[in-house]
């Protein structure tokens, strides 16, 4: 039956499905319009049989088939290309001209056969809304209609028909992004009636409506539990559409096993919806469904290839969760595999010729997880994998999804030289492609190659450098992935460069953040000079400015403070001094980001005058700039008092005359009132510190020396004298906190009231020893009253805080913020990394320094990173000419030649530019695949991605259908029957389409296959094809809903599928 | 008392790099609401837009409040309306990938995980686009336009909780003229339900 309606469009219209009628009669009215305003005022005495017939039977319902019969008939008649001479239908037609348009409209708005099953109301919604011309016009227009909808809705009269259709509107607005949480509670109503009919249109609602955490569901839950259990298949169906989306961690258990019961339903359908069910409830919640994974590995072997395709989804899921389980399927998903690439699944399944793709896919996914790492599984599946690439049809888009998806298995399993070769020409084709998606999947499985295999790279330097330079955004940012994964110290300037300048051309927040942190970690590791490394973290400071992770900055001060680690002080001095004199260039610059001047007075007050080059004022007058500009920004004030701090005592420690500058002076009491604690703190700090004399400060601040450890004496042995004399006495010993804190926890529940009192006043008089307690054994009714103060002389406050340390009490309370800090000083610092630096590392500097940058010096100079284990480039390779010098210079600059790496050396610091004038001696001799490669692979025009839209609606050249191509081909003795049924009582015209549709399909089918139709039949299709019928069809249907064709979107009516 | 004043002055030095890794924790906090997505469905999202920006269906596969919702739709058709015909179908957008396709003036969005296969998304969209066109017979942008529960109800047979259900064409159909077949009969009133299901499944 559905083959039938599918045969011909006019075919379908008799069916009793109606479901076209409303077009074939409106292509009556817009014609009979037409030729009414051709020829207004002719008249013909002869009527047409057609027309009689159809001006005696009114347009009942049940005529229906019989009136479209007739006025296909009439129809086709006056397409005719040889009308009749004696009798002119057009001539005829305008008569009943509005009759005939009277008819055709009642009969596609009406409720009876009509496509449209909302009323003339909601038509009316949507076209208007389609026609405002401005976004605040129609959020006027849905704003009336929440109003509208919303005295209606409420309404308890409202018939359940109209209900529905107020739900569908409400879609429709939610859809348009308004809010009609209003009518959310009809929607789940109307869930719970009992035909499907409306129950339908109830679960599509509340599936768009709610999320799985909305109150509502609740009410739901009992719905879809009975709707489990219906005998209707469809009705389950629906009921198992909504539990994906609405049932939530809590409401699994209440219908998880009707779910695994449906997995043995005669249905294929609701078997294969209970697997996506369950798959959705071990996502949400592994736990609820553990016991059920064996219920999947028996649906794998179920006969429906839809069930078993559906059953590899949460087999993927469990699968990526822990491999070892599930070794033992290899065999059997490589059988599969092998089964569905040699096409042993039913037609259906293929997807333009290619079979079952979209399993295959999913089966490489599978196999890739479990040869990962396993050289016995990854054996089983070489042949398959190997089939399946050479089988793939690269012309198609979904030949090249497979071969992708082998690509990445390939690379994910234990090698094979065989496949990895097969793998690499893939690639190249990818690259070589004209399209821009193969040529962005090209960049994407080479990524993945160069893990294993890292020399393939060379051969596509220049299609990758292409890529590079495209104005595509997309692509170009996938090229800078895989040149991220290719970076080494040879090639870092380069790649870190492009990066950096590719970084301030976007705007993109979030990528402007991943590439400021990828230039970072690139130039941590591969730096070839300080000088270099300074002026690229300059550049993505200035550019990236406070979307670069804070912890980069923190890296940066280390770096700066710490050099590199080895003995050789004078470089570190000067790449302090190389920092120092860029910031003193940049610190002026109206706008830096707030992370970067902290770092930028944090060096100049550390290392500013470390060299005696810059005068302290000239620093501090800086400093002081610094802290005016951005006034509003209290972190950076508080780094600029600092330093300014830092610098004065430097100077006052060496012993010179210092006098603080007016400017300073000024901001120090601007400081001293200022709202915020910490920086009045700092101020005041600033003014006792200067107080000091010369040797005092030296103790406080000695120069350089932020990495120096900082001793704390956590066991406060200076106070010891002091302890043992209150001891002496008579006080209390410390008792320390463990001891303490099982006792404290529980009784400072229990007994907070007598706790209030001991905290009242400080009872120095010797209590009982508490004794340890177990909290489980206190007896409710005893308390401890006095023994919860731990007494000792030296604390004046009681700390039992459990969160603050014993010796912290010393730190004046209002530093309570960096007190903390301090405590979680060690834990914060491990997590910082240092990457940067020579290998050599001095075990002399790691005892000074505190054991947290011990480990950071673990990670050094990329060597641990995988990515490094690119090998070094290859000899240049075979020459061509035709690609522009630049263009060779930086694909030599980027995989690089191995002169230029010894030059390198040699040097030390050698800048880009001598890097790409020796480059150009290598020039010559570079590959060059690209520019033939463009005119190698023609790829076949995709008609079906238009370009250009097909605005004018009576175009009709290219629109051929390629379902009915499709279709024709399955059903071929079907439709012709059909059509020839629908043709007997027609004119002549009728069996001309029917022909041109039966004849056109083998032909058609010749085609490659998306089905588009190759260009140089067009002409030939120009006048069967049954294109115009559609293109008079839409038309119709456009003038028909009052939507001006000529408006602003004429695209409306144009075929998706061209 | 010099060595406490010493401790506390170094203190007040090394308070500042502990400000950045505090500072840093709460980056970490704010980048954290970006991650809204609880499972890990391959498929987001599906939008449907016209050239004109305008909205023609959306389904939400996973959870994204109402005002996210707006804020993903203005991002997105920014970003592919006005991309050129000849570059690649795929945008990065957040950390996930948005796979389009345009079909006349209509864009058929899916928005993927960053290490799913592309190519096969845009064919997961044509499959769709196909069935619509099976469903409607040359489907156009104003059939979805007035049929947009019918695109819908389409799109629930084809894709499931974020993942491709059925790749078969003709079963997808099969089903959806079922369930239509079924709401004609419901609203003729004439059968009993199972003569319905008979008819349905013939």
């Amino acid at each position: 039956m559905y083959a039938c309606s599918e045969a011909h469009p006019y075919i379908r219209a008799l069916t009793p499905e109606n479901h076209k009628i409303h077009r074939t009669l409106s292509v009556i009215s817009s014609l009979s319009s037409t030729s009414a305003s051709v020829k207004p005022n002719r008249t013909h005495s002869s009527p047409n049989p057609f027309l009689t017939s159809l001006q005696l039977q009114p347009p009942l319902p049940q005529n229906l088939p019989q009136i479209s019969t007739h006025l296909l008939n009439f129809l086709i008649y006056l397409q005719s290309p040889h009308p009749n001479p004696i009798h002119n239908p057009q001539l005829t037609l305008q008569i009943n001209l509005e009759q005939l348009k009277t008819i055709g409209r009642e009969l596609a708005l009406g409720s009876h056969g009509s496509n449209f099953s909302q009323s003339k109301e909601f038509l009316d919604l949507v076209k208007s809304i389609g026609e405002a011309r401005s976004k605040s016009e129609e959020d006027r227009i849905v704003i009336r209609e929440i109003e509208t909808l919303k005295r209606r809705i409420n309404d308890p009269d409202t018939p359940k028909r109209k209900m529905k259709e107020y739900i569908i509107r409400l879609v429709y607005i939610e859809m348009l992004g308004h809010d009609a949480s209003f009518g959310y509670i009809h929607a789940v109503k109307m869930t719970h009636d009992d035909s499907l009919f409306l129950k339908r249109t109830g679960y599509l609602a509340v599936t768009l409506f709610l999320n799985e955490d909305h109150d509502l569901i609740i009410l739901i839950v009992n719905t879809i539990q009975k709707d489990l259990k219906s005998d209707n298949y469809l009705v389950v169906c629906a009921a198992l559409n909504a539990c994906c989306k609405l049932i939530n961690e809590e409401t699994i258990p209440a219908v998880v096993q009707q779910v695994v019961d449906l997995l043995g339903h005669a249905k294929e359908a609701v078997r294969k919806k209970a697997v996506m069910v369950l798959h959705r409830f071990f996502q949400k919640s592994p736990g609820s469904v553990n016991h059920l994974v064996s219920n999947f590995q028996k649906r794998l072997s179920d006969n429906d290839p839809g069930v078993m395709g559906a059953t590899l989804f949460p087999l993927y899921d469990l699968i990526t969760i822990d491999v070892n389980p599930y070794k033992d399927l290899v065999a059997s998903f490589v059988n599969i595999l092998k089964q569905v690439a040699e096409r042993r699944l039913p037609k259906t399944y293929d997807y333009h010729q290619t079979p079952a793709p979209f399993i295959q896919i999913k089966l490489l996914k599978i196999l890739a997880l479990l040869g990962s790492g396993d050289k016995k599984s990854s054996e089983q599946m070489y042949t398959v994998i190997g089939d399946i690439m050479r089988k793939s049809d690269t012309a198609s888009n979904i030949g090249n999804a497979i071969l992708y998806e082998c690509i990445c298995c390939i690379s994910s399993i234990q090698p094979s030289p065989k496949l990895l070769e097969t793998a690499a020409d893939a690639i190249a084709n990818f690259l070589k492609s004209d399209s821009h998606n193969l040529k962005y999947m090209g960049i994407d499985a080479l990524g993945r190659l160069i893990q294993i295999s890292p020399d393939i790279a060379e051969q596509h330097q220049l299609a990758v450098i292409d890529c590079l330079e495209d104005p595509d955004d997309t692509l170009k940012r996938k090229t800078f992935e895989l040149l991220y994964k290719m970076t080494k110290s040879s090639n870092v300037e380069v790649i870190v460069d492009r990066m950096i300048d590719y970084m301030i051309s976007i705007n993109d927040n979030h990528y402007k953040t991943e590439t400021a942190s990828r230039c970072v970690e690139l130039a941590e590791q591969f730096a070839p000079s300080n000088h270099w490394f300074i002026q690229t973290m300059n550049k993505v400071f200035q550019h990236a400015g406070d979307l670069v992770n804070p912890k980069v900055a923190h890296n940066l001060m280390r770096l700066i403070a710490e050099g590199f680690g080895e003995d050789d002080d004078t470089a570190d001095s000067q790449l302090r001094m190389s920092a120092v004199e860029s910031y003193l260039k940049i610190v002026d610059e109206p706008k830096l980001p707030s992370a970067f001047l902290q770092v930028i007075c944090w060096v100049l007050g550390e290392y500013g005058t470390a060299d005696g080059k810059y005068s302290a004022s000239y620093i501090s007058g800086k400093l002081c700039d610094v802290a005016e500009a951005h006034s509003s920004d209290d972190t950076v004030k508080a780094y600029a008092v600092t330093a300014l701090m830092k610098v004065y005592c430097f100077e006052k420690a060496a012993g010179r005359k210092t006098s603080l500058l007016p400017e300073c002076q000024s901001l120090l009491e601007e400081l001293s009132a200022s709202h915020s604690a910490d920086l009045q703190q700092r101020a005041y700090e600033f003014r006792a510190i200067l107080d000091l004399d010369a040797n005092a400060i030296e103790n406080i601040m000695p120069l350089d020396a932020s990495c120096e450890d900082i001793e704390i004496d956590t066991s406060l042995s200076f106070l010891d004298n002091y302890v043992q004399k209150a001891i002496e006495q008579g006080a209390e010993p410390y008792i320390t906190e463990n001891e303490r804190s099982g006792t404290l926890n529980i009784s400072k529940i229990r007994n907070h009231n007598a706790y209030e009192n001991s905290t009242h006043s400080l009872r120095f008089e010797a209590y009982e020893v508490p004794k340890p307690v177990v909290p489980t054994k206190i007896p409710s009714t005893v308390t401890y009253p006095t023994d919860l103060v731990p007494v000792t002389a030296t604390v004046s406050e009681p700390s039992y805080q459990p969160s603050v340390q014993p010796t912290w009490p010393l730190v004046p309370v209002s530093d309570a913020g960096s007190a903390l800090g301090s405590t979680e000083l060690k834990l914060r610092l491990d997590g910082v990394q240092k990457k940067w630096g020579k290998p050599t590392y001095s075990s002399g500097a790691s005892s000074s320094s505190t054991s947290n940058f011990e480990l950071d010096r673990t990670t050094v100079n990329g060597a641990t990173k995988p990515d490094t284990a690119i090998s070094k480039p290859r000899e240049p390779r075979q020459s061509h000419a035709e690609v522009s010098e630049e263009k060779q210079k930086l694909a030599a600059s980027l995989f690089g030649g191995r002169t230029s790496r010894s030059e390198k050396k040699q040097s030390g610091k050698v800048s880009r530019t001598t890097n790409h004038g020796e480059d150009k001696v290598q020039s010559a001799t570079v590959t060059v695949p690209v520019t033939t490669a463009v005119q190698a692979q023609p790829h076949p025009p995709d008609l079906l991605d238009l370009g250009e839209p097909v605005g004018d609606t009576s175009s009709y050249s290219s629109t051929v259908d390629p379902f009915k191509q499709l279709e024709g081909l399955l059903d071929l003795s079907q439709d012709f029957n059909a059509t020839a049924a629908g043709t007997s009582n027609g004119p002549d015209l009728m069996s001309l389409y029917s022909d041109t549709d039966t004849n056109g399909n083998p032909n058609q089918n010749l085609n490659p296959v998306n089905g588009s139709v190759n260009p140089s039949k067009k002409p030939a299709l120009l006048t069967k094809g049954p294109s115009l019928k559609d293109a008079l069809d839409k038309d119709a249907l456009v003038r028909q809903m009052g939507v001006n064709p000529t408006g602003q979107n004429p695209n409306l009516f144009s075929d998706l599928l061209g | 008392m010099t060595a406490y004043i010493q401790t506390r002055f170094l203190l007040v030095r090394r308070s500042k790099q502990i400000e950045f890794a505090l500072l840093q924790e709460i980056s970490i906090r704010s980048e954290g609401e970006r991650e809204v997505f609880v499972s890990e469905a391959m498929i987001h999202f599906v939008l449907l837009i016209s050239r004109q920006g305008k909205v023609r269906l959306t389904k939400w596969y996973s959870p994204y409040s109402q005002k996210e919702r707006s804020k993903v739709i203005r991002e997105l058709s920014g970003m592919i309306l006005t991309r050129g015909p000849k570059l690649c179908n795929f945008v990065e957008w957040r950390g996930f990938k948005v796979v389009y396709k345009r079909y006349a003036s209509l864009y058929f969005c899916m928005c993927i995980n960053q290490d799913d296969n592309e190519l096969e998304v845009l064919e997961i969209i044509h499959h769709y686009v196909e069935i619509l066109d099976r469903y409607f017979g040359s489907v156009c942008e104003l059939d979805l336009i007035f049929n947009f529960h019918k695109a819908y109800y389409i799109l629930d047979e084809v894709l499931i909780a974020g993942e491709l259900q059925e790749s078969s064409k003709k079963t997808v159909a099969r089903l959806v003229a079922a369930q239509d077949s079924l709401v004609e009969a419901a609203k003729e009133e004439a059968a009993s339900i199972s003569n319905i299901i008979a008819q349905a499944t013939k």
